[in-house]
């Protein structure tokens, strides 16, 4: 359905000839009805790559097909068609709202825009799904976006993104400036929506244990690279790449009688302005041989649909 | 107040003034800390453990915030003493390390000043043997080439590297308590990982005690001696780290560790709701203040306020009507 082909982003810094690789040459595709879970610490790129597969940021080099369609030479009118087809929900829920209107109209807004329906077919639409992301439309009628939570008003942005029917949802950080209770609600309110609407999601997030819970397939992002992509559970029961196990190893687990696992002292990740020769996680990584620190790894299968972009794969 | 009983918080209440009334951010807040142990304090946002912990230092705007109860540290009582006295305990005997390193360190003074500032003024040191120390500290906290790095501005550091320098802040002047509010909530899950192990190692070299403050009950489980849950102001269950999480007799604790997502889980597990949203502190519902939210909640949840009972094991109080779990020490035979 979507297909990322050697995307790759590149911003200046404003110093001449400087310029930060926030995405290096990545490739992937997602396929109709699943979940892909992009997962990495900050600045390995992953908000980038999914900006970019809105358009919402100009790639340097690479393109993105979305249904057969090859996004990067459309014209503004044609990408906006296509975009109906595709949403995205942000991390801050109440910065994403404007926060002088309604939530009713906001949530009404796409379908005015698109004249999709009468005034009152659309508004019909709105108050069923704002029903359906458990917001009382009475409420959201007479309300700005401040008068709710920041849980409420994550889903206010779900309901706002699914008016046009799309295909495609990519969500950055969705549930990151949540509370874990309300977290959860929303995580299900997600699952629950893919469902019924037969969505396609994109999720991207730092926390391993949500992209887990919500995702059929992962992909680990360190420093605009992919270094692994798998199953979910196959990706934390056999992580292959260094970086990842890492990752997973570093979760504080709830549990006291769990012995926190000796992680050895790894530094942190490099500046993306200058990364790394070779391998972007050889500084970093206990298993470094000289083949590391030439030769750029490049993503391949090691066993069904368990690919990873390493010299030295564990296990 | 017995000798282990190193801070004692008796019946605090924290409250401020906003436009839309008062505030009871802390409600009745009684907790011991013994020297050398460490106390994770739990909760969600708005359940008011950033101003427990900010009221312990007495760091609250005085206008708007009232304060009463009485904090004892190491015998003294904190809550009788003025300003000037308490200039004496900030930062030298009790220090704190805050979630956001970029706001809380000065952007236009120099790293090395920073970390020697309060030697200078706490330890009647002359700036060159400061400047011995702090480079010593930066060492410790894990600063490469802290010689090369004691005249750079935090700016040109990263998150994690900054956190490294408020620890060595907070530990320059050996202090015997640490509060840390968050510490490494805004850092990545890796650099996470490095801060708490060094938080640990200078915990158990110092014999300090310490307050973490965090809203994850991963950090608390590897990182804590005794854990205090709070919800609404209060706290809802305290214990021994290992008995909270073998046996969370409080509705409320179960609900929170079941809404995390567990990477032991499948995916697509469905995870477990707390329905509703937490109490407006302006104006919070009579009884126990999840009972709105509380699957257990009966008309006397809603009515009459529980206070912190135990029931079996001394050690493990809640303050729950119906409580959940197992009586007594149950669960934890082997702990």
């Amino acid at each position: 359905m979507l297909e990322v082909k050697n995307l790759v982003v590149e911003f200046s810094t404003g110093n001449r000839g400087e310029k930060v690789h926030a995405v290096s040459d990545i490739s992937f595709i997602v396929n109709e009805g699943e979940t892909l879970g992009v997962v990495g610490e900050s600045g390995c790129g992953k908000s980038t790559t999914g900006r970019a597969i809105m358009q919402l940021v100009k790639s340097t080099s690479g393109d993105v097909v979305f249904d057969g369609v090859s996004l990067a030479g459309l014209s503004g009118s044609e990408l906006r068609e296509v975009r109906t087809q595709m949403q995205m929900i942000f991390q801050d829920p109440i910065s994403s709202l404007n926060p002088r209107r309604s939530v009713r109209d906001i949530v009404a807004e796409p379908l005015l825009i698109w004249k999709r329906g009468t005034t009152e077919q659309v508004y019909e639409k709105v108050d069923r799904t704002l029903e359906l992301v458990g917001i009382d439309p009475i409420r959201a009628a007479e309300s700005k976006p401040h008068q709710f939570s920041g849980g409420q008003c994550q889903r206010i942005s779900i309901a706002r993104a699914l008016m046009l029917d799309p295909r495609l949802l990519i969500c950055d950080e969705p549930v990151s400036a949540l509370d874990v209770s309300v977290q959860a609600q929303v995580l299900n309110l997600l699952e629950s929506l893919k469902k019924q609407f037969k969505l396609t999601l994109i999720f991207i997030a730092h926390d391993l244990a949500v992209v887990k819970n919500i995702s059929d397939r992962v992909a680990v992002m360190y420093l605009g690279r992919i270094c692994e992509l798998a199953p979910s559970d196959a990706i934390y029961s056999q992580p292959k790449h260094p970086y990842t196990k890492l990752l997973i190893d570093s979760i504080p687990i709830p549990d006291p009688t769990i012995e926190t696992r000796a992680i050895e002292t790894l530094g942190e990740p490099p500046s993306p302005i200058d990364p790394p020769t070779g391998c972007r996680f050889h500084p970093r990584c206990p298993l470094a041989t000289d083949i590391c620190r030439s030769e750029q790894p490049q993503l391949t299968e090691t066993s069904l649909g368990h690919l990873v972009a390493c010299h030295h794969p564990l296990g | 107040m017995s000798r282990d009983e190193f801070l004692r918080i008796e019946d605090l209440h924290t409250s401020f003034k906003t436009g839309r009334g008062i505030v009871r951010a802390v409600d009745g807040v009684t907790l011991s800390l013994a020297r050398g142990e460490s106390l994770g304090i739990v909760g969600e946002s708005g359940s008011g453990k950033t101003v427990l912990a900010r009221s312990i230092m007495g760091l609250l705007p005085p206008r708007a915030t009232t304060r009463t109860g009485k904090i004892f540290f190491n015998g003294e009582e904190l809550t009788a003493m003025d300003s000037e006295r308490l200039r004496d305990y900030w930062g030298a005997q009790i220090a704190m390390v805050f979630q956001d390193p970029m706001t809380a360190l000065n952007p236009v003074m120099k790293i090395g000043r920073q970390v020697t500032e309060h030697m200078i003024h706490h330890m009647n040191v002359d700036r060159d043997n400061a400047k011995q120390i702090a480079l010593k500290l930066l060492t410790e906290v894990g600063i490469p080439e802290p010689g090369k790095r004691f005249d750079d501005y935090p700016h040109q550091m990263s998150g994690g590297m900054r956190q490294r320098i408020m620890i060595a802040i907070a530990l320059a002047c050996g202090p015997s308590l640490l509060l840390a509010d968050e510490p490494t909530t805004a850092l990545d899950v890796t650099v996470q990982a490095q801060i708490l192990r060094l938080l640990a190692e200078q915990r158990a070299e110092r014999n300090m005690s310490m307050i973490l403050v965090t809203h994850d009950l991963g950090v608390v489980a590897s990182n804590t001696d005794r854990v205090a849950v709070m919800y609404g102001g209060r706290i809802m269950e305290t214990a021994k780290t290992a008995s909270l999480f073998a046996n969370m007799r409080h509705p409320y604790t179960k609900a929170l560790f079941d809404s995390i997502p567990n990477l032991k889980n499948p995916s697509h597990t469905e995870l477990t709701v707390i329905p509703g949203r937490p109490p407006d502190l302006v104006n919070p519902p009579p009884g126990c203040k999840f009972a709105a939210r509380c699957d257990y909640a009966t008309d006397q949840c809603r009515s009459e306020e529980p206070t912190l009972q135990t029931d079996g094991d001394t050690e493990h109080s809640f303050a729950c009507w119906h409580p959940v779990g197992v009586r007594g020490k149950a669960g934890v035979s082997n702990a």
